[in-house]
């Protein structure tokens, strides 16, 4: 630790590169930006008895000085940028305990109705009941949120490295350990961003991105394991392995004018067979879906 | 007839002198020197007001009436002079131009005098996928 402290700041000597104010990836050093969202949206949560994500109202800030930069759930320390590559240690809320805890920042703005609406998985339960399934009996072996022991949300740290290439092409890297002693695993990210404008649509702007999310065999069984600590029939028990789950994003911004936008964005994410085979996950994919608008202060 | 020819010649070449020196600026036209010093306001930030006291000359071949403009904003007049100095104190909130105007109101001299901030905006590209939740 103490090397990697060392090394950061013999690469932190140098500068950052700058940037055109034109571009929407561009932000001034030293000021906050705040937006905040207000339309309908979800985010379709895949395990049994968990609720969907409802998305409301969604706060969006950051903060970026010469180094040191904080985005909505993460902090991270830029020790070396040039105008293709960008070297960061970061360290950021990991996501996954967001489908299992209701109070999870993320879960903030969560309309109060949704108590009442049936969830997705419960639905397809419902409907699955009632029409026949034809699934085998191992198949509808489920364990439901409730049934297990609590997790908890954790805290990662590591290394974010972004490429910028060709025309506004972004490639993006997290490589990340958890801190926080909950499932003492490494979990890496990676997505490839391309931005497009349209000449007959000045005010448009598209952003399509393919990425995927991995996670160790220590993260995969913390979360999607089941062993003696939780609740249920031994027959039950499952321990995961290391997954890798694939991405796409589409992301539409149209600006009305200086401070509002119009936004629409849809992502699904393709759970690799390693989660999917959990007894606590339902559905094999995690839809993102958003529209409306946006202010920024 | 010969003659006729020459006096042709003489006037053309007579008129287009004065075409000649209609197309200079104001300050070659009337043979005019002026000056505004300093020429750059600085101030801390962008978009902050800029104030500082600066020292107009001015001096003509020939005696005139001349009034001084910040924009359209009268700022000092002279009578009868053919040269002048004064210090003037400008605020100004964005680039202006200044101008010397004689009698008629036409335009004698300009000067720019434009706003730097010490302390340029600095930008830096986000280094997350934008708008995204995690």
């Amino acid at each position: 630790m103490k090397y990697l402290i060392s090394l950061l700041f013999i690469f932190s000597q140098s500068v950052y590169a700058q940037c055109s104010p034109e571009d929407s990836d561009c932000v001034p050093v030293g000021e906050w930006q705040f937006s905040i969202a207000l339309g309908a949206g979800v985010i379709t949560n895949p395990l049994n008895g968990g609720d969907n994500i409802p998305l409301v109202i969604v706060p969006n800030f950051s903060y970026y000085g010469e180094q040191v930069f904080i985005d909505n759930n993460a902090i991270g320390f830029t020790f070396f940028e040039n105008s293709d590559l960008s070297f960061s240690a970061i360290s950021q809320i990991n996501r996954e305990n967001s489908f299992f805890e209701r109070w999870h920042p993320n879960n903030i703005f969560v309309n109060t109705l949704s108590n009442s609406i049936v969830s997705e998985a419960q639905f397809d339960e419902a409907i699955n009941a009632i029409e026949g399934t034809g699934k085998t009996e191992a198949d509808i072996i489920e364990v439901e949120l409730g049934q297990i022991q609590e997790r908890k949300w954790a805290l990662d740290a590591g290394l974010q490295v972004n490429w910028f290439f060709f025309q506004d092409s972004h490639f993006q890297v997290k490589l990340l350990h958890n801190i926080n002693n909950v499932y003492n695993g490494l979990n890496a990210q990676l997505a490839l961003e391309q931005p497009f404008t349209f000449t007959a649509i000045p005010n448009n702007l598209l952003t399509l991105t393919i990425g995927a999310n991995w996670q160790s065999k220590a993260q995969v069984d913390y979360y999607y394991g089941i062993d003696e600590q939780d609740n249920v029939a031994e027959e039950l028990y499952y321990q995961g392995k290391a997954s890798f789950s694939p991405y796409f994003k589409f992301l539409n911004q149209y600006a009305i004018n200086e401070n509002w936008s119009l936004k629409l964005t849809l992502q699904r994410e393709w759970l690799d067979s390693s989660l999917t085979n959990s007894p606590l996950v339902h559905d094999d994919v995690i839809d993102t879906f958003f529209v409306g608008v946006e202010y920024a202060l | 007839m010969r003659y006729n020819i020459w006096a042709v010649l003489l006037l053309f070449s007579f008129f287009s002198s004065f075409t000649v020196l209609a197309n200079n600026k104001p300050e070659q036209e009337s043979g005019i020197e002026f000056s505004i010093k300093p020429l750059v306001c600085i101030v801390k930030k962008p978009g902050d007001a800029c104030s500082m006291t600066a020292t107009v000359s001015w001096q003509t071949p020939k005696v005139i009436n001349s009034c001084l403009y910040q924009g359209i904003t009268k700022v000092a007049c002279w009578l009868n002079q053919n040269k002048a100095t004064a210090v003037i104190e400008i605020s100004i909130e964005e680039n202006m131009e200044y101008t010397l105007k004689d009698d008629n109101h036409h335009i004698i001299a300009k000067q720019l005098i434009t706003i730097n901030s010490s302390l340029a905006k600095k930008y830096r590209r986000r280094l997350r996928a934008g708008w995204s939740l995690f």
